[in-house]
């Protein structure tokens, strides 16, 4: 952020020619039109989710709904359990989270502010675990799982990849920047290892937590491969679940569909808009570093 | 600053919804162990929407009679209940306790040993049933589901679009005009030429094979013989197979999956003159396929391969309940399986209202089977199904009936989509089914 | 007296903070990773018995059609979108990244969004638009007189196949900008304003400077992207089923598919462990390569 305005303020001022102006009009049109192309298929979400069934597939296309079907909506509160299936995803993603954050960032502030035996070692393990996709493994998990008892239960979509190598290393790098100087006052003034990383280490990170935080939480609110495969009774269904679950039936309700998609993304969209700094400069910082 | 209430504010939601996790599942566990304590008894029933219209039709009467039974429904696609039926069977699940399965895929789930053993309780209706029904429920002499609706495939069809091809549209002239398979074919042509009508819908590359497969099953032919050997590259079922294509190649059929939107639509507005279907779409017709089109509709008996054929009809799905070999309430489900099926009055409403065709046949002396249908204009159309069934090839489905189904749907794919020769590709997809299935 | 414990909690504590990691780790990543290897060896429906077979299982992935077949859609799939993502995605990080551009954070939040949207509500829409002769794109088509007749989008396999690749370009775009917009922020400004005071055009800037040296973050987008065509599994689930004829079967959803509806728990295992290697290799060959051109 700040060297942006660096820049602003050195850059070379000259008037524009009219080559430039040009080429400034191209550089615009081209972002507008991605920039709608992105939003578009979000655009025609909420247009559809409003509409009668037998107006989702007009042609011509209907492209405001004439008589907007708020039912819709409410028909997937009271017919389909969409309270349930929205409880359901946010206690998984939160806590989720906030397990994912708490271990990545107790590992993660161990390999950078400690010295201790086969360290080296330990990490090259925290990073080859990187290289096994999850999805390799589904198989022999379904038979763990099975025999913890964590088929059909939350926790078994919440334990899942809580401690990421990927937020090890990203809460490593931020834990690096800690001052050392701070760690070792506490420690002389009797503070135990892990008082000082609840009162010193946690605060002086928040930034990150927060970066790292929503990441998961949206990784993890739109998650579905392994909830498909853990959660199999409806009452235990994620968003993700129930719109699919509802396409299932003689007649796809598509209408409903839409709506269900347009009640999964809106806490995200929420939660992006408020923290958008933290969740782009997070993924930012990521690749950087990575 | 700004960054450090933002953080909070997010900590702070992860506490609360930590909180009312903790306190809420507390509270889920005491109404799981308070359950046993009164005497109530929760049944949970997987189904799909469409059947479990007829259950509701009698739900309030079933209450009346067992106050203490209360049922929850699991609505799902059948293919999503099958599959995770087959997991949960696996996982020794004791939910749920009751599934309605399709006499298609019954034998697949007879076959992994996870549903209950029903023969003594069914044994008072051994001979009320349909006799094809019991044997998809059945390994190594026990039953282990309760048959519910029967499939036989008549022709549904729409008089108008026969009259504007100048053909004739009473039942009686029409199942005179189109006797064979080659006379369906025939007629196809003339009402695509007169009219710009298709005769039917299926996919190319998305069917689900019914069509095929009730033209196969009418001739006694199926994907395995009688001996349990695969039989798609049997000749007379390679012959089958091609004249199907021969339709497609002829046009006459609209390309479009079962059931979705634009299938659907074709039909609402008129552009597809028959259905060679199961009785089973007499409720779909006018509930959901084509409920505008009240006395458009009529129904003949579906085309033969040759008239000289032993038999005339096919079974096309058909459902069933059974229950869970894990469930804790066994006796409560078999009295609720017992009050919809095993019930004449339940089963007369269901034809009745819901449009599905009983395998009880103690109903059929019931005037509801000889009363005019006013959807198909007055036409006592129950009479064409019971005759059908009565003609219908006895043969099963058979446990590897999933997956030839779906290597077949890949086959016809290849064949639309490259000009695959048939018989080629029937072979190569017959020998795919041997490796899969260990069969000769 | 307490210091006996003080130094013992001051000793084990790295080991302590690190064991949940090592836990969860051996638990539900290294122990499943070594099972699936015996699970390989065995046919075994999901129920209680499991039968030795050898190496059968693998015999037969060795020869399945299906498998090889899955493989090659993961790579054509990559290729159709991400040449055209890696060019865009570094176009429009570039142009947010210069001066004159206003509105950046509207621009980048926008194109971010995509990323964000559940994957199966994205999936969703994208069948509606693309489903038939009715859905929004062939109308479009259609009425701007590009095309007579609808194209199959989700029913003809080369079709089929850019569907998927289509939506996984939408999802992605914005994501990869994201990553070649911090790697050109991470680049020094005074390499760019001596460029310009050599009298250098944007253009050379962008060829001669800009893009060396983003050579390793999109190094990494390339990674990235190939493990996750590889690895797609709801896109091509809800938009075709994998089909046509298998066209968009990843190896991913063909072993969903083996297992969890198939029920060849083993026989999939083995896939999984097929397509584990393979990615390895595939990784392997792609650093290599990058690591020769420098």
């Amino acid at each position: 952020m700040s060297s942006a305005t660096i820049t602003a303020t050195t850059s070379p001022k000259k008037s524009p020619k009219p080559r430039d102006l040009f080429n400034k009009g191209l550089a615009y049109l081209f972002l507008i039109v991605l920039t709608f192309a992105s939003l578009f298929p979000l655009l025609w979400m909420i247009s559809s989710s409003l509409k009668e069934r037998r107006d989702v597939f007009l042609n011509p296309p209907m492209w405001i709904p004439t008589d907007p079907q708020w039912d819709n909506f409410t028909q997937l509160f009271t017919e389909r359990a969409f309270d349930t299936v929205l409880y359901n995803s946010f206690f998984i993603a939160i806590l989720h989270t906030a397990l994912a954050l708490f271990f990545c960032t107790l590992a993660g502030y161990a390999f950078a502010k400690y010295t201790f035996k086969f360290q080296s070692i330990l990490f090259g393990i925290v990073l080859a675990s990187m290289m096994v996709p999850s999805e390799t493994t589904i198989i022999p998990m379904f038979e763990i799982y099975r025999a913890f008892g964590l088929i059909d239960n939350p926790w078994g979509v919440i334990v899942a990849n809580v401690a990421s190598a990927f937020g090890i290393f990203f809460m490593r790098q931020y834990s690096a920047g800690i001052h050392t100087e701070m760690l070792e006052a506490s420690r002389i003034d009797g503070c135990s290892e892990f008082r000082i990383f609840t009162s010193i280490v946690l605060p002086n990170l928040r930034p990150a937590l927060a970066s790292l935080g929503i990441i998961t939480f949206v990784n993890q609110w739109n998650n579905f491969l392994w909830p498909l495969i853990v959660l199999r009774s409806p009452g235990e269904q994620t968003i993700s679940l129930a719109i699919r679950t509802l396409e299932s039936g003689a007649r796809t309700p598509y209408e409903l569909i839409m709506a269900g998609s347009v009640i999964s993304i809106i806490p995200l969209l929420i939660i992006v808009l408020l923290f958008q700094k933290q969740l782009i400069g997070g993924l930012m910082d990521g690749a950087v570093k990575g | 600053m700004k960054q450090r209430w933002k953080s909070s504010l997010f900590l702070l939601m992860a506490v609360i919804l930590l909180l009312s996790a903790c306190s809420s599942g507390s509270s889920n566990n005491n109404g799981g162990s308070g359950e046993s304590k009164d005497e109530k008894v929760k049944l949970v029933v997987w189904i799909w929407d469409s059947a479990q219209i007829g259950l509701d039709l009698n739900m309030d009467a079933f209450k009346a009679e067992n106050p203490n039974i209360e049922i929850e429904y699991q609505l799902m696609g059948q293919t999503d209940l099958y599959q995770k039926y087959l997991i949960a069977a696996n996982t020794g699940d004791k939910v749920p306790d009751i599934i309605a399965v399709e006499s298609s895929n019954l034998a697949q789930m007879v076959n992994i040993d996870s549903l209950y053993d029903l023969s003594d309780k069914v044994a008072p209706y051994k001979d009320k049933i349909v006799p094809f029904k019991w044997e998809d429920a059945t390994k190594d002499g026990k039953v282990y589901a309760m048959p519910w609706d029967s499939g036989p495939v008549v022709m549904y069809y729409r008089k108008d679009i026969f009259e504007a091809a100048g053909l004739p549209s009473d039942p009686e002239a029409v199942a005179d005009r189109i006797k064979t398979f080659e006379d369906y074919k025939e007629v196809g042509n003339i009402i695509k030429e007169k009219t710009g009508n298709s005769m039917f819908q299926d996919s190319k590359t998305r069917s689900n094979n019914r069509f095929f497969e009730t033209m196969m099953w009418q001739r006694g032919l199926w994907y395995f013989d009688k001996d349990g050997n695969v039989s798609l590259d049997d000749p007379k079922v390679v012959e089958t197979a091609e004249f199907y294509a021969s339709m497609v190649k002829d046009g006459i059929v609209n390309d479009a999956e079962a059931f979705s939107e634009s299938w659907l639509n074709a039909f609402a507005d008129g552009k597809v003159a028959t259905i060679v279907g199961a009785a089973w779409y007499e409720g779909l017709l006018e509930n959901m396929i084509d409920p505008d089109s009240a006395g458009k509709w009529g129904v003949a008996p579906m085309p033969k391969w040759s008239v000289e054929d032993p038999y005339a009809s096919a079974n096309d799905g058909g459902s069933n309940l059974a229950i869970n070999a894990n469930s804790k309430h066994p006796e409560e489900a078999w009295k609720f399986i017992e009050f919809m099926l095993g019930n004449e009055e339940s089963q007369v409403k269901m034809m009745k209202d819901a449009g599905s065709l009983p395998s009880l046949t103690t109903t059929y002396e019931d005037a509801v089977f000889s009363e005019p249908v006013e959807y198909f204009g007055g036409q006592p159309v129950r009479k064409v199904y019971t005759q059908a069934l009565e003609q219908i090839a006895p043969q099963s489905y058979t446990v590897d009936f999933p997956v030839a189904n779906q290597l077949t749907k890949n086959a016809f794919a290849e064949i639309f989509l490259n000009n695959a020769s048939v018989a080629d590709t029937l072979k190569k997809t017959a020998d795919e089914l041997r490796s899969r299935t260990s069969r000769k | 007296m307490a210091s006996k414990w003080w130094r013992w909690q001051q000793k084990s504590a790295p080991y302590l903070f690190i064991s949940p990691f090592f836990i969860l780790f051996s638990v539900f990543l290294f122990y499943p990773f070594l099972y699936s290897f015996y699970l390989s060896l065995v046919e075994w429906n999901g129920g209680k018995t499991k039968t030795y077979v050898g190496l059968d299982n693998f015999s037969r992935v060795l020869h399945d059609e299906v498998f090889w077949l899955s493989i090659g859609n993961g790579l054509i799939i990559m290729v159709m979108y991400v040449p055209l993502l890696l060019l865009l995605a570094t176009l429009v990080a570039v142009l947010l990244n210069s001066n004159g551009v206003k509105g950046k954070g509207f621009f980048r939040m926008s194109l971010f969004t995509p990323n964000i949207m559940a994957v199966v509500a994205v999936a969703f829409v994208f069948s509606i638009m693309l489903n038939g002769d009715n859905g929004l794109i062939n109308v479009i088509l259609k009425q701007l007189g590009l095309i007579d007749a609808s194209i199959l989008w989700l029913d003809s396999p080369f079709w089929a196949r850019v569907s998927v690749a289509a939506m996984v370009f939408y999802r992605w775009l914005g994501y990869n900008m994201i990553l070649i917009l911090a790697g050109l922020q991470n680049i020094p400004k005074d390499i760019y304003e001596s460029a310009y005071v050599d009298g250098a055009t944007p253009f050379q800037v962008l060829i001669r400077i800009t893009l060396p040296l983003l050579k390793k973050i999109l190094v990494f987008c390339v990674i990235l992207s190939t493990l996750g065509s590889f690895g797609l599994f709801t896109e091509p689930l809800v938009l075709t089923k994998g089909g046509p004829l298998n066209s968009t079967t990843t190896p991913v959803l063909l072993i969903y598919q083996e297992s969890f509806t198939n029920l060849n728990f083993g026989y999939a295992s083995a896939i999984a462990i097929m397509f584990f290697f393979l990615m390895m290799i595939f990784t392997f060959i792609q650093m290599r390569v990058t690591r020769d051109n420098d």
